[in-house]
């Protein structure tokens, strides 16, 4: 049940401190720093620097993140994914050459699709 | 100074600050707008195509000057390759029916290709039958034997055209001699002519002559010829057969005058039988016999074809035939000599 959002985007060159929510696609390039919700998806792509608590329904992470995740669907660190994070979701996929530290705890899925 | 003098140069000035940033400001306008447009059109957009993976983003900044010349360029591009398919597809469809008309106009040259064969072919054989006629009209008048081909026709004014040159290839060779032909039809006419002439003058003659057959519709068959036969009535001996006989398997058939003439005996004897002699101009003489019914009279003239009796069975027969016999002056002749020549004339 996605409900229909912008794309919003946080470029390489920019810089978010605080409480951030969105809802569709949010990718973001540049650093990031406090308490991110998207009710959608949240891409953290590879130049990425972010040191916050996310909470989405799906996750992708191809750069640095230091905190926690809540997903509601899945997660998913690709090879280039540095990650020092509590991780909670239902579904986790970690590509081979991922760096990770930190806990899992699987939950239920909670998303009905 | 009075009051309504202040007040009108109060006014005066207004008016006159106002005339001026009018005019600065409607003349400021053609700078500016044109400054505006640049500024409009010089705008940037940027086109950004966000993954919804970890992939990277692309990004492109573009003027709007810039992004409606690339959409003007795509459209005049699409326009074109439209007008061009179009174009194409017509010019392939025009293509496939010229190659349709080219295959039938192909086959029917083909065929008139075969026809002029067939013609040329016919003209040959006409060609040659018109110099054998030449020739036998040229040898019977001149009293002198056969001439060759070439020359009759010559001296009948016609080019032969077994000598005519074949140039060219293809059709062009047929249309040549297609024309080379309509000359020699052309050129063929004036003997034709003479020919026509000849047998028209020739007409009358024949009719004077003992030349049709004998019996209504050409039908029968000779049963005995002219000259040496077996005698019908006793086995193995020879005697001269004075005409021929026709059969026609039964009786009734009317037998014809072969000639105009004058009957100079219509009567019965036990040889003949009801028998008809008719006297013809050139001192021919025909007489039929064996016949069932006489139709005609002593001293009545005939003409050619007319009914003088019907076929029959009477006096010394073996069965229903018609005795033909020709006699020229005082020699009895073969009649068939004379039907030859009305068959070649016709």
């Amino acid at each position: 049940m996605m409900k229909k959002g912008a794309e919003s985007v946080f470029s390489s060159n920019s810089f978010l401190e605080g409480d951030y929510s969105c809802s569709g696609l949010l990718r973001i390039e540049g650093r990031a720093k406090g308490r991110i919700s998207v009710d959608g998806s949240l891409v953290i792509a590879e130049e990425a620097r972010v040191e916050a608590a996310i909470k989405a329904r799906e996750v992708v992470v191809a750069g640095i993140l230091v905190g926690s995740i809540e997903a509601e669907k899945s997660i998913r660190l690709t090879r280039t994914a540095r990650v020092k994070a509590k991780l909670f979701s239902p579904v986790f996929s970690l590509e081979q050459g991922a760096l990770f530290e930190g806990d899992v705890f699987n939950t239920p899925n909670q998303v009905q699709d | 100074m009075p009051e309504g003098l202040r007040s009108y140069k109060k006014r005066e000035k207004l008016f006159y600050v106002k005339l001026v940033a009018g005019t600065k400001a409607f003349f400021g306008g053609f700078v500016s707008i044109p400054r505006r447009v640049v500024a409009w059109l010089g705008a940037k957009t940027t086109i950004v195509f966000i993954p919804h993976s970890e992939a990277r983003s692309r990004r492109f900044g573009i003027s709007r000057f810039l992004l409606g010349l690339a959409s003007l360029f795509f459209i005049a591009l699409l326009g074109f390759s439209l007008f061009a398919t179009t174009r194409y597809t017509a010019a392939r469809i025009q293509l496939r029916i010229a190659q349709g008309r080219a295959e039938e106009a192909r086959a029917a040259v083909d065929e008139l290709r075969d026809s002029a064969e067939i013609l040329m072919g016919s003209a040959l054989r006409f060609e040659s039958k018109l110099a054998e006629l030449l020739t036998a009209g040229a040898s019977a008048n001149l009293k002198q034997s056969a001439i060759p081909v070439e020359q009759a026709l010559k001296a009948a004014g016609l080019a032969s055209m077994l000598s005519m040159p074949a140039t060219g290839g293809m059709a062009f060779r047929e249309v040549e001699r297609l024309k080379a032909l309509s000359a020699y039809l052309d050129s063929a006419l004036p003997s034709l002519d003479r020919i026509t002439n000849t047998v028209a003058a020739q007409k009358d003659i024949l009719s004077e002559i003992p030349n049709t057959w004998p019996i209504q519709g050409g039908i029968g068959h000779i049963s005995m010829y002219f000259g040496q036969n077996e005698y019908p009535f006793s086995a193995g001996q020879w005697y001269l057969h004075t005409g021929i006989d026709i059969s026609t398997y039964r009786s009734g058939d009317p037998i014809l005058a072969t000639a105009d003439g004058k009957i100079i005996d219509a009567s019965y004897t036990a040889e003949l039988g009801n028998s008809v002699t008719i006297q013809h101009s050139h001192g021919f003489i025909t007489r039929y016999a064996h016949l069932r019914s006489i139709r005609v009279k002593k001293g009545q003239q005939v003409a050619q074809g007319q009914v003088v009796g019907t076929l029959g069975n009477t006096g010394k027969s073996t069965g229903p035939h018609l005795h033909y016999e020709v006699h020229l002056g005082t020699s009895i002749i073969d009649p068939l000599r004379f039907l030859n020549v009305r068959k070649a004339v016709k």
